[in-house]
């Protein structure tokens, strides 16, 4: 009995030893870095939110894979691999915690609207600094959130791609935060995807 | 039986990165070129409004594909040029993503109106935004055992990096003197079997 239950400790801790740790380093900003923390935070796993102050930022850029942040550190086993890329990220956290798609199509799908996403925040942060988002508001943000109510229409569910919640349902949440103190106004206009937002703030973890 | 149908501009431009995947793989698909004067009707059809996309048939089902890279990765991963494992894939990906970046900084400089403002870009693009870039693929294409950018073989990354190259036109040649690996990589996916017969017959295009 004795031997079999340190087996079990034996067993538990190898299995503890094993599992995959994360450390993800952004800025502490929402920005690019926030959606993948919600993603870290929904899939329940050990990691590091390691948010750098600006002023530190200079010594530790040298350090990364493309000189830019995020970065997500993984720790799996001896192995240690750095991701640079938001949407890189997501992605392969999304396949190791259920957030990616059933099939190969549907990753394509999920794909695109992540992809149609990440152009949409481009344009928008060189707006912004711009001084220049009149035409986002009046044109852009409209135009694409069309799109996207479409989908969530066309899927019939709630979710943009498949049954489940993907990790481009995550980042559509996330990018509402960008809409500032128009985004309850504006998401008037589009109920699916406001439905959408409330149903992924109240995920455990990420709440 | 699947059936494919690419609907993109004469141009290399995004599409090309597409055309390559389906010549490297031998795959058969229709390569629709649209006509600028018919680009409405087509913009109607398409997910967001843009091109490419990839219309793809399943005896009755029809699903329609957009984002050129979201595009790439899911025939690259029917094809088997997405890198081995998930932790290679996403760090294609990463690569991935930052080729997109680098095209974008040329996609503004070749959309550029202004004749001044385009010769600003021109220098800001050819001193420091392309050595940038280039170093961090120069850096881990020196490593390769293989020559492409992963010690697994060809993957779509090193087609769209090939492409990105292309649209540079001769410009390519200096920079090709300071990434020696990099001019390599040009010429391995030039010279390589299914690659090279297309090279040879596909539409000649200044972009």
């Amino acid at each position: 009995m004795r031997r079999f239950s340190c087996l079990i400790i034996l067993a538990l801790i190898l299995n503890a030893q094993s599992k995959p740790t994360y450390k993800l380093t952004y800025f502490d900003f929402k920005l690019r870095g926030e959606f993948i923390r919600f993603i870290l935070s929904y899939s329940g796993a050990e990691f590091e939110d390691n948010r750098i102050k600006p002023e530190d930022w200079p010594a530790l850029k040298p350090t990364t894979p493309f000189g830019q942040i995020p970065v997500l550190e993984i720790k799996k086993g001896s192995q240690v691999i750095e991701i640079a890329q938001s949407q890189a990220i997501a992605r392969y956290l999304a396949s190791q915690f259920g957030l990616n798609g059933r099939n190969d199509l549907e990753n394509a799908l999920i794909d695109m609207y992540g992809a149609q996403m990440g152009d949409l925040f481009d344009a928008f942060s060189a707006a912004f600094n711009r001084n220049q988002t009149e035409e986002f508001f009046s044109q852009v943000w409209p135009q694409n959130f069309q799109y996207f109510e479409d989908r969530l229409a066309k899927n019939g569910n709630g979710f943009l791609v498949g049954r489940s919640l993907k990790w481009a349902d995550i980042y559509l949440s996330q990018m509402t935060d960008f809409l500032g103190n128009a985004k309850d106004e504006f998401l008037k206009r589009f109920p699916l995807i406001r439905a959408l937002d409330q149903k992924v703030r109240s995920i455990p973890g990420i709440a | 039986m699947v059936t494919y149908k690419l609907y993109y501009f004469n141009m290399k431009g995004r599409g090309e990165l597409i055309r390559l995947l389906f010549a490297a793989s031998g795959q058969k698909y229709e390569d629709f070129r649209i006509e600028k004067n018919d680009w409405p009707e087509y913009k109607a059809k398409s997910p967001f409004g843009q091109a490419p996309y990839l219309e793809i048939t399943n005896g009755k089902k029809t699903m329609i594909l957009s984002q050129s890279v979201a595009i790439g990765r899911y025939l690259a991963r029917k094809f088997g040029f997405a890198g081995k494992g998930d932790e290679e894939q996403a760090m294609v990906d990463m690569y991935g993503d930052q080729i997109s970046d680098l095209l974008n900084e040329f996609a503004k400089f070749m959309m550029e109106q202004d004749e001044t403002k385009k010769q600003e870009i021109f220098q800001k693009l050819q001193n420091e935004i392309m050595p940038f870039h280039m170093k961090f693929f120069e850096a881990k294409l020196a490593q390769s055992k293989t020559g492409f950018f992963f010690d697994s073989g060809l993957t779509w990354i090193d087609l769209y990096l090939f492409n990105l190259l292309g649209l540079l036109g001769d410009q390519r040649n200096q920079l090709f003197e300071h990434f020696k690996a990099v001019k390599n990589l040009y010429d391995k996916v030039s010279e390589h079997g299914k690659i090279k017969a297309y090279l040879e017959t596909r539409p000649e295009t200044a972009m």
